[in-house]
């Protein structure tokens, strides 16, 4: 079912560009989205391998982690762990001070130890 | 006892408080679409005492979907089917991880009421938690080198 999910919002991103990331944004924060199909979009709009939709992706995400549904911002925050971009860091820390859910609380600690190590690597060899 | 784990959507699993419409002692039917059973039984691994087979046992979860994702899981008490009064076997697993798959239990002769209350009683004192798609790529690459796991998964690494 993912796959399928997943193959269906990158078919509709690659032919569609920016025009479909403002209408699944459109979506995501109408407020009468399914929490289960919202944070299922956010990690895979994040696994897209796309540096020029970076910006919209992460515009996204970080608007998700403060939605009042803990499935969607449990979507954001798997989602920045897909991105992998260890800027995101500090936005992540903030978060965990104000998060309710202890679940979540832990997963943030745990994408932020990704991003930390992800940071601490070496540049991969060309 | 020994723990058992079943791969879940962990946001399901969160132990936040009651929803407000739920009746004393029921629970909430999301997290029953976790436990999907098959000819009346469900899929759980024995974890060792010092949890050491708990990564092997997710990446053997992980290599058998179509893509490398995200894994949530549960740890429960296997005390906790004593309470429920449900029986388990031991039965090979289905996964490329030969080693992982003699830690493959099924729980038999499952009715309604017995997931139901499996369901409750997972909630009410399970461990939850997720692993990132990043580490279980790693573990993948890294069964792959100690030859757990064929080659053929290295096409399903993106790091």
């Amino acid at each position: 079912m993912y796959s399928h999910f997943s193959g269906s919002l990158f078919a509709v991103i690659a032919q569609r560009g920016r025009a479909a990331f403002r209408a699944i944004a459109e979506y995501l924060f109408s407020g009468s989205g399914n929490a289960d199909v919202v944070s299922e979009a956010l990690r895979w709009l994040a696994d897209f391998d796309d540096p020029a939709t970076l910006p919209q992706r992460w515009a996204i995400l970080q608007r998700t982690l403060q939605d009042s549904s803990p499935r969607v911002r449990d979507g954001a925050i798997l989602g920045f762990a897909a991105l992998d971009d260890p800027r995101a860091r500090s936005l992540l820390l903030q978060t965990q001070e104000v998060e309710p859910v202890p679940e979540l609380r832990r997963l943030i600690k745990q994408v932020v130890d990704q991003l930390n190590a992800t940071h601490a690597a070496p540049p991969p060899q060309r | 006892m020994p723990l058992l784990l079943r791969n879940v959507r962990e946001n399901r699993w969160h132990k936040s408080e009651a929803a407000p419409w739920l009746a004393t002692g029921d629970v909430p039917a999301d997290p029953l679409g976790d436990l999907a059973t098959k000819d009346n039984r469900l899929s759980v691994w024995e974890v060792a005492g010092d949890r050491s087979n708990v990564e092997r046992i997710l990446r053997a979860l992980a290599v058998n979907r179509d893509k490398i994702a995200d894994m949530g899981y549960v740890l429960f008490d296997s005390s906790l089917l004593v309470t429920a009064g449900i029986a388990t076997v031991a039965e090979s697993g289905m996964t490329p991880d030969q080693g992982a798959n003699e830690w493959h239990r099924d729980l038999t002769d499952l009715s309604g009421n017995k997931l139901v209350m499996l369901t409750k009683l997972i909630l009410e004192n399970c461990e939850s938690g997720t692993m990132l798609k990043k580490r279980l790529e790693q573990l993948v690459l890294d069964g792959i080198e100690q030859k757990q796991l064929p080659e053929k998964f290295r096409s399903k690494i993106e790091i």
